[in-house]
């Protein structure tokens, strides 16, 4: 298995070019759907396992959507591959985890990807740049319509799709916009606005989802339930809701532009200019703290030797499976640092690669 | 600054963490850092504990934890335990309690949204039929009532049904 070469294509999420992608980064739709015949995977036999993930892989073969799409048998993966999946947001770090007997669907350009015997039998995803939920929640539906075209799936009556854990119980959809919240963080403002959102079913996560670190001022914003509104309305809301977040921070952007506010913010952002055009050891935390502050100053028009576009590739490269891909190979967490050092910097400073 | 765990090394990490709408803030170094982990899905998650707060809510011992699945043998204990259910026919083997804990976490007990489409062209079979035998009925009485205009606009319904 080779996915290194998954390292030259440019994933869909990543572009600088979706609605409001200065602040939405991206935008992602998920469908949990089960296969009635089958337990849920983590109740399954070896056999029910392999059944499940032989149905899914040839149902997806007849799909039309995703068609040409790459079906990718995690077993056959290394550990750095999963990784590497994870960290483009195709896998779960819960199927990075197990790989017997699972596996992923990826279609093109990485929009629409399909996780098979995650925790539940098929997790079905899509996910573009910026702003766009109703538009991918029409292709991902799309899609499974094709899918339920091929396979029975587990439905109730009186509650809808059934899934492994009751939360996603109901249309099994999550939907959920990546936002870079950099003003309402330095303003102290962040806590508050994202407190209300629990009132409206809605949570704010950090950068790879459940359990996971809020870093660089970067969040998930996602419905907490699944149950009762249809889908049409749970895009909505987070639609709204994302808009809300949208221009309170474009507001608290807007405060930041003269005086002491200002002189402040602009030496936060050439600080981190100086970090990732020199520094030797950069740890994937630091290199988001500072790619957060040099997308601010972008907003702003200052000039600096990185666009948009580059500043969201660095974001997905420096993770430390992408380093390791880069390199070629596994490497410890010094290595690591030095090599995202000197990436950042040939990226900042037009330095070429150290021999 | 310091690293606030071990208070030697200089503080180069910012941990922040967003549980319960609470954001906990941490100011570690590098090594420190390394050391937390995620934390797992199920401990500290909030079905995890609606499930044991939900436990001691609503069940008399002894009849609901002696559930298991018809189908896939699953304990209910077990259940309570992991958050995860074992196969499709677990929601019917541990409906009752199901029904609480689905409206404890969604607030709401009824799908509104999208169905396989197999279930969705049955079910609206499943309409007209009853429908058209509403109809029927309306129809007989008109007729026996002899409000014939009444009759008449009923028979074009049931046309248009079962057209």
């Amino acid at each position: 298995m080779n996915l290194k070469n998954m390292l030259r294509y440019k994933m869909a999420w990543a572009r600088a070019e979706g609605p409001e992608h200065g602040v939405v980064l991206s935008s992602r739709v998920r469908l949990a759907r089960n296969l009635s015949e089958y337990p849920f995977p983590g109740r399954a036999t070896a056999d029910s396992l392999a059944a499940v993930l032989a149905a899914a892989f040839e149902a997806a073969g007849k799909s039309p959507s995703l068609s040409g799409a790459a079906r990718i048998r995690l077993a056959d993966a290394s550990a750095l591959d999963r990784t590497f999946l994870v960290e483009r947001h195709l896998i779960s770090t819960k199927l990075a985890a197990i790989s017997q007997h699972r596996g992923v669907v990826v279609g093109e350009a990485e929009v629409l990807s399909l996780m098979v015997n995650e925790e539940d039998h098929l997790r079905l995803q899509g996910i573009s740049s910026g702003l766009c939920l109703a538009d991918l929640f029409r292709r991902v539906s799309a899609t499974d319509d094709e899918l339920s075209g091929e396979l029975e799936m587990a439905f109730h009556t009186d509650w809808g799709y059934m899934t492994s854990c009751p939360t996603n119980t109901g249309t099994g959809l999550r939907a959920s916009c990546l936002v870079h919240l950099p003003a309402l963080g330095l303003a102290g403002l962040v806590n508050r606005v994202l407190d209300g959102l629990s009132r409206l079913g809605i949570v704010a996560r950090g950068l790879y989802g459940e359990g996971t670190k809020v870093m660089g001022d970067f969040y998930q914003i996602s419905n907490a339930t699944a149950l009762g509104p249809n889908e049409g309305e749970v895009i909505e809301t987070i639609t709204r809701v994302v808009e809300g977040l949208l221009r309170r921070e474009n507001e608290t952007r807007s405060e930041f532009v003269s005086g002491e506010q200002k002189l402040r913010l602009e030496d936060l952002v050439y600080r981190s200019l100086g970090a990732l055009s020199q520094a030797r050891i950069v740890s994937f935390e630091e290199a988001m703290q500072h790619l957060s502050y040099i997308r601010l100053g972008l907003h702003y028009g200052w000039k600096l030797p990185v666009d948009l576009h580059t500043v969201n590739e660095l974001l997905v490269l420096t993770q430390p499976g992408h380093v390791q891909m880069l390199a070629g190979k596994e490497l410890g967490p010094q290595d690591r640092d030095f090599l995202r050092a000197t990436l950042l910097r040939r990226k900042f400073a037009g330095e070429r690669e150290a021999d | 600054m310091l690293c606030e765990q071990c208070h030697k090394a200089d503080a180069t990490v910012f941990f922040k963490q967003l549980l319960n709408n609470q954001v906990t803030e941490l100011r570690l170094c590098g090594d420190c850092a390394k050391k937390i982990e995620v934390p797992a899905l199920t401990s500290g998650s909030p079905i995890f504990d609606l499930l044991a707060s939900l436990a001691k809510a609503t069940e008399r011992p002894g009849k609901i934890e002696r559930l298991a699945c018809s189908r896939c043998g699953l304990q209910y204990l077990e259940f309570r335990r992991t958050g995860l259910l074992g196969c499709p026919q677990c929601y019917d083997s541990f409906a009752k309690p199901l029904e609480e804990l689905l409206k404890q976490i969604h607030g709401k007990t009824r799908h509104r949204g999208k169905m396989p489409p197999g279930v969705a062209s049955a079910r609206s079979e499943k309409r007209r039929t009853q429908e058209t035998a509403r109809l029927r009925k309306q129809l007989e009485t008109a007729v026996k009532d002899e409000a014939f205009e009444e009759a008449a606009r009923i028979r074009d319904m049931l046309k248009r049904l079962e057209k």
